[in-house]
């Protein structure tokens, strides 16, 4: 009994491997993620960009591009972790939660909406007793909603920063502590408004850029009011790396995305991206803010209830 | 029916007939055109309501898949279902599902959701949306993809029960509306062929009078032609058939007109004087009295007739007579200008034979009427130059005046005529003035006329008898039958009474043939073989010999032959009858005796005694009557002798005396007749009058 010759299994197999080729692996798609319950209306807006940067890492073995939206940001950390989501963009405070709970890493800042940057701004009553964040102890803050950057984590910091402690209130007409400034969530930045001016809070805490829309705060309220206080810029929004996507293609898509600005073939998927005006590096300031920010949450996380 | 009815009945006819037929033929159509409309329009309309159905069905879908994006996206069911739930709220949509991307049914509403057949997977998977038209629904799969990811399918049944209930009421809307439209129309056409029938039978009458008006004139044109009148214009001038018909009647009643002139001319006008003739000259009397009566004026008629005329015929020949009438006319003619007559109307006119008519119009009195009669006579006394020959002429004039002799010219014709004949009465050469007692003679003769007609066949005509006897032997030889007449009311009438009458009746010969039957049977029954018969022959009867030798020949036959009866024709009646002699020689030729009567009563001329063929002459009762006077014994002599010299028989009628009977004699007479030998009497006193006895009666 001869043995058999293995030139032909070796062939056959040769002709199987040929023949079926190992499925693409996910790593292949990079997928878009973002925050969002309105899938039909938002992934329009964002797959030219999921394109565009699946494009840029074609040389790394991505050929395909894809989005994937989650309804909140816990659902998008568990995507993060499930590695279904590549990348994203966020808000700081987002991307904050998402460094905290799924080890994502802030990659750049993103120009949402041609802004940059924006500021916190803390607004009282004109005629009102407070003129200085000093003057806010033992009174009531309105704040916008728990997940906001500018309406909520900026304005604790900076409240924090002047020395001041704030202690979250049980109902918005709650006392506050006579050595403490209580805060409740207004739900939205007009509501904020509306709180200061109907004394239901001594002062209220909205971003620069709403505090400007005269469609949120009207040109008769801002006359009304007067801002007490004014933060620092920080990033308006930022583009965050899922933990575990490969180092090279991470960098090359920080690469890739700094440079769509003066990238011509890029202006399309820009313009569709929330009118973005760009991308670039963080700053490293921004990225001290950025930790700071994380280890905030991380501490309001047993006290913020969602 | 006139042409016009006609014409418009059959037009109407016609009218209605095809309104009726095009009407018919159109609401066939319309019906027909009408139900393939209707077939058509439901037919699109159901297409266009399946085809909207189908279209909102992929409609509702549509914005359904659009809005089962978002909670498909995040698998969030329970809203899928809510959202299905709300979608069937929709009248139309029956069943609703969705699918996932495997062909799964996520969520179900309605109904079960159907498998999904590969085909349907295949389109599906390409992003397109299959719709399929089933009995009574229309389902729809809509793919589900979110930028091209297929996210699941929807599927949905969408009912067609209301569109069809559409197409159903939108058909009994048609049916109503045709049903009503049909009504309408029906309604409409016969409003329509009754107008139309209106307006043929109008239109036709119209035009039927259009065309019955030129008829009307040229039938009135022709009518008014043919009573000889002056017809209306007519209107040749028309360029159609009128036109044509009214030229030629125009040119025909021209023809007519130089026609009529040639016809009046030679009906008018007496051949040989070139004078009126008497259809002429009564118009022109009847119109004369139409003038004198409006301008109440008298007017007179004068009858001329030359005396003895005959005689010129019988012994110069008609050639000769006929040069005599010419002259005559010429005559008058000249006379009537001679006499002061102007400015008034006068007419001649010759009537017949040497009957000749003067009309004078406007004349004062009689006296002017007959001072132109004696003019008239004066002229004609003149001796006339015929050949080599002078003959002298004498003439009789009867004058009668209008408005006292007649009323009407043939009246006034007959009132002169009585006049000249009581001229000639009278001895002839004169004139006179009709008189009222001639007037009665005559009015009693036209009655008689009148009432002759039909006596014979009313059996009121009797046979007399009067013996004829032979002078020489005393006897009886022959008997003359008589006819008399017996009036209802007038009683016994004889001949001289009612002659001329009967002359002129039209039974003239049947009278005759009865009279000599009825004589040759009584004279037969007698069985006097020796006796002859004598029949008096009027010149109505000698003009016709070809008739009366059968009525002859009986009575002959009767009697044993022709020898027994013996014919007496007056001189008078005789000389009137232009073939006389012709008549008389085929009669005497056939063996009868021939007897010319009357003689010397009238012209007593030679001429016949000479030479006609006769038998014998009978002498006039007048000249007889005269005897013994020297004129009278002087014509019987001549008579005499002429008749000797021919070898005829000579007999006398009206022989009353011994004194005559011997003159007669004396003269040679053979016959004689009279009251001497005995008067005339009824058939009955015959066999009294042969001394013979009466036959039995027959039973």
């Amino acid at each position: 009994m001869a043995q058999p010759s293995p030139i032909p299994l070796l062939f056959l197999v040769l002709v199987l491997v040929l023949a079926f080729p190992p499925p693409a692996s996910p790593g292949d798609t990079l997928v878009l993620g973002y925050v969002s319950a309105k899938a039909r209306k938002q992934i329009p807006r964002l797959l030219p960009m999921a394109d565009y940067a699946a494009a840029g890492l074609a040389e790394l073995g991505v050929s395909a591009a894809g989005v994937r939206l989650a309804r909140d940001l816990e659902e998008m950390g568990e995507l993060l972790r499930a590695g279904r989501v590549d990348w994203l963009v966020e808000t700081p405070a987002g991307a904050a939660r998402l460094m905290g709970e799924a080890g994502a890493l802030p990659l750049l800042v993103w120009g949402k909406k041609g802004a940059w940057s924006y500021r916190t701004l803390i607004v009282a009553r004109r005629d009102g007793p407070v003129a200085r964040l000093a003057d806010l102890r033992g009174r009531r803050i309105a704040f916008e909603d728990p997940g906001s950057t500018s309406g909520f984590y900026l304005p604790l910091m900076e409240l924090e920063a002047a020395g001041l402690s704030a202690v979250p209130l049980a109902e918005p007409r709650a006392e506050a502590p006579r050595d403490a400034v209580g805060y409740a969530f207004a739900g939205s930045e007009r509501n904020v408004v509306t709180w200061v001016l109907a004394e239901l809070a001594a002062a209220g805490a909205l971003s620069d850029g709403d505090w400007e829309d005269p469609d949120r705060v009207q040109p008769e309220q801002r006359a009304a009011l007067r801002v007490i206080h004014r933060s620092a810029p920080v990033p308006r929004a930022l583009v965050v790396a899922a933990a575990h996507l490969d180092p090279r293609r991470r960098a090359r898509l920080a690469e890739h995305l700094a440079g769509a600005a003066a990238d011509p073939a890029a202006a399309p998927a820009l313009a569709a991206f929330f009118r973005s005006a760009g991308f670039r590096p963080l700053a490293e300031d921004e990225r001290r803010w950025l930790g700071e920010l994380e280890r905030r949450w991380r501490t309001l996380g047993e006290t913020v209830v969602r | 029916m006139s042409l016009r009815f006609r014409y418009a009945l059959l037009l109407a006819a016609l009218v209605a007939g095809v309104a009726v037929v095009h009407g018919a033929l159109f609401l066939v159509k319309f019906r027909q055109a009408w139900g393939e409309l209707g077939e058509i329009h439901a037919r699109l309309w159901e297409a266009r309501l399946l085809e909207g159905a189908a279209g909102a069905a992929e409609g509702v879908s549509r914005q359904l898949a659009e809005s089962l994006l978002d909670p498909l996206y995040f698998y969030d069911l329970a809203t899928v279902e809510e959202i299905l739930e709300i979608a069937l709220a929709h009248p139309d949509l029956e069943a609703v599902a969705v699918y996932d991307v495997r062909g799964r049914p996520l969520a179900t509403r309605g109904a079960t959701a159907p498998e999904l057949s590969p085909g349907t997977r295949a389109a599906l998977a390409r992003g397109a949306v299959e719709v399929r038209r089933g009995d009574g629904a229309v389902e729809v799969f809509t793919p589900l993809r979110l930028a091209g990811q297929p996210l699941g399918t929807l599927w949905l049944r969408h009912g067609l029960r209301r569109v069809v209930a559409d197409i159903q009421a939108t058909g009994a809307v048609l049916a109503r509306e045709q049903a009503r439209l049909a009504a309408e129309l029906v309604g409409g056409l016969a409003l329509i062929t009754v107008v139309l029938v209106a307006v043929g039978i109008l239109l036709s009458l119209r035009l039927a009078s259009f065309i019955e008006r030129p008829v009307a004139e040229l039938r009135r044109f022709a009518a008014e032609l043919g009573r000889g009148g002056a017809p209306p214009p007519l209107d040749t001038r028309r360029r159609d058939e009128f036109g044509e018909v009214a030229r030629a009647l125009e040119a025909m009643a021209a023809a007519l007109e130089e026609r009529g002139r040639e016809l009046r001319a030679l009906a008018f006008q007496d051949a040989l004087t070139g004078i009126p003739n008497r259809a002429f000259f009564r118009r022109a009397v009847e119109q004369a009295i139409k003038r004198a009566r409006r301008r109440g004026e008298a007017l007179a008629l004068l009858f001329v007739d030359l005396d003895d005329f005959k005689a010129i015929n019988d012994l110069h020949g008609h050639e000769t007579g006929d040069q005599v009438l010419v002259e005559v006319a010429r005559r008058l003619r000249e006379s009537l200008r001679e006499v002061d007559l102007v400015g008034r109307g006068v007419e001649l006119g010759r009537l017949a034979g040497d009957e000749f008519t003067v009309l004078l119009e406007g004349l004062r009195d009689a006296r002017a009427a007959l001072a132109v009669a004696e003019r008239i006579l004066e002229r004609l006394g003149e001796p006339f130059a015929v050949g080599d020959r002078r003959l002298n002429l004498k003439a009789s004039v009867g004058v009668a005046l209008y408005p006292q002799h007649g009323a009407d010219a043939d009246s006034l014709l007959r009132s002169a005529d009585a006049a000249m004949y009581r001229v000639k009465a009278g001895g002839k050469g004169g004139a006179a003035l009709f008189d009222e007692h001639l007037g009665r003679a005559l009015e009693r003769d036209l009655a008689l006329a009148r009432e002759l007609g039909g006596a014979w066949r009313r059996g009121e005509f009797e046979l007399w008898f009067q013996p004829q006897v032979e002078l020489a032997s005393g006897r009886t030889v022959a008997v003359e039958a008589l006819l008399r007449w017996r009036h209802p009311r007038l009683g016994l009438l004889s001949p001289e009474h009612f002659l001329a009458a009967l002359e002129r009746d039209p039974d003239v010969l049947a009278t005759f043939a009865w009279a000599v039957g009825e004589a040759a049977a009584r004279l037969a029954a007698l069985g006097a073989a020796e006796i002859r018969l004598a029949l008096n022959l009027s010149a109505r009867e000698l003009a016709q010999p070809e008739r009366l030798l059968p009525v002859l020949a009986a009575a002959a036959e009767r009697l044993g032959g022709p020898h027994r009866i013996a014919l007496e024709c007056a001189e008078a009646a005789a000389l009137t009858v232009p073939d006389a002699s012709l008549a008389l020689a085929r009669l005497e030729r056939a063996g009868y005796g021939v007897w010319l009567d009357d003689f010397g009563a009238g012209a007593a001329a030679l001429g016949p005694l000479l030479h006609w063929p006769l038998t014998g002459v009978k002498l006039s009762r007048v000249v007889v009557g005269r005897l013994p006077e020297p004129s009278a014994h002087a014509l019987l002599e001549a008579a005499a002798v002429a008749a000797g010299a021919r070898g005829l028989a000579l007999a006398a009628v009206g022989v009353e005396g011994e004194e005559q009977e011997r003159t007669l004699r004396a003269l040679g007479c053979d016959l004689a007749q009279g009251h001497r030998y005995g008067p005339p009497c009824p058939a009955e006193a015959l066999p009294a009058l042969l001394g013979a006895t009466p036959p039995p009666p027959a039973v």
